[in-house]
């Protein structure tokens, strides 16, 4: 009987909806939020020192990282986790790209400005935000093109 | 490599090596660099190694180098078509390397001519990023 019902479209369906969602949960930010903080350290870690680059880069220093602690505590459970970057001015970034010519990347200064840039396939954008603690309303819209879930 | 004396100028259809010093510049589980490797230091040039003449021994050996010299780890590289650094209005230009302490590079090239403001060069990198190859370092 149950093979039976595995043979039928409804089923298989079913089957890659689950799965869908299983991959899509294990990616989500609420349960990749402690892999996110792990990366994180390992880059504050690598980049903590002037010079890390060996072509002049500015540390990242403690108050990027409270700065940038506070911009992942800003996402939506459900948001799709980041990779975490380091910029050779002293920010941390984070970057979503998830299929080709589909990107976000994100700067958070140690003055809690919010940089980033978007390709949206054709499309291009990029700016400067403050950041109040709240994800701002431009940034999320981005964040749902380019990942369709926030 | 190239011999020191004759350096040619850099070629719309060369590749050329970015090295990867940081976990923060690739991303392992999804093979690709990150942007954040092509953004310009505060000098505004940007460090390469052109792939012409040169063997994937050389351009490893020029790599582990570098990573000593700066007393970091090197991880891999990532292989960017110069075409998509033109692409972005970059200008990828030979300036080859002479030192005193180690190897010469004469392969060395820098990327300039980056757009006025962080956030336009963000741009730049996100598209460097997405038109790069990673390589990791074969153990």
């Amino acid at each position: 009987m149950i093979a039976q019902a595995r043979l039928t479209p409804e089923f298989r369906l079913l089957e890659q909806t689950q799965q869908a969602m299983r991959e899509a949960f294990a990616h989500s930010y609420t349960v990749g939020m402690q892999a996110v903080l792990d990366e994180l350290e390992q880059v504050w870690q690598e980049c903590r020192r002037k010079d890390w680059d060996g072509q002049g880069a500015r540390p990242l220093t403690g108050r990027a990282k409270e700065a940038a602690i506070e911009f992942l505590k800003a996402f939506p459970p459900g948001t799709a986790a980041p990779e975490v970057g380091a910029d050779p001015l002293g920010y941390f970034s984070f970057s979503w790209m998830p299929r080709p010519g589909w990107a976000l990347s994100v700067a958070v200064t140690p003055q809690r400005e919010l940089e980033y840039a978007v390709l949206l396939g054709s499309q291009r954008h990029c700016g400067r935000l403050p950041f109040y603690g709240e994800l701002p309303p431009e940034l999320a819209k981005w964040l749902e093109k380019v990942t369709g879930n926030v | 490599m190239f011999e020191f004396e004759h350096v040619p100028p850099v070629e719309l259809d060369e590749t050329v090596a970015r090295f990867l010093l940081s976990r923060g510049q690739y991303s392992p589980g999804k093979g690709r660099a990150k942007p954040d490797a092509f953004l310009p230091p505060p000098s505004g040039r940007l460090s390469v190694t052109r792939h012409r003449q040169a063997t994937p021994e050389e351009l490893w050996a020029e790599g582990r180098y570098v990573a000593r010299v700066r007393q970091r780890r090197l991880y891999g590289r990532a292989d960017l078509p110069v075409g998509a650094a033109a692409a972005q209005r970059l200008l990828v230009v030979a300036s080859p390397l002479r030192r005193t302490d180690g190897p010469d590079n004469p392969n060395h090239a820098d990327i300039t001519q980056w757009a006025p403001g962080r956030e336009q060069q963000r741009l730049q990198a996100l598209q460097l990023a997405l038109a790069a190859s990673l390589v990791v370092l074969p153990r």
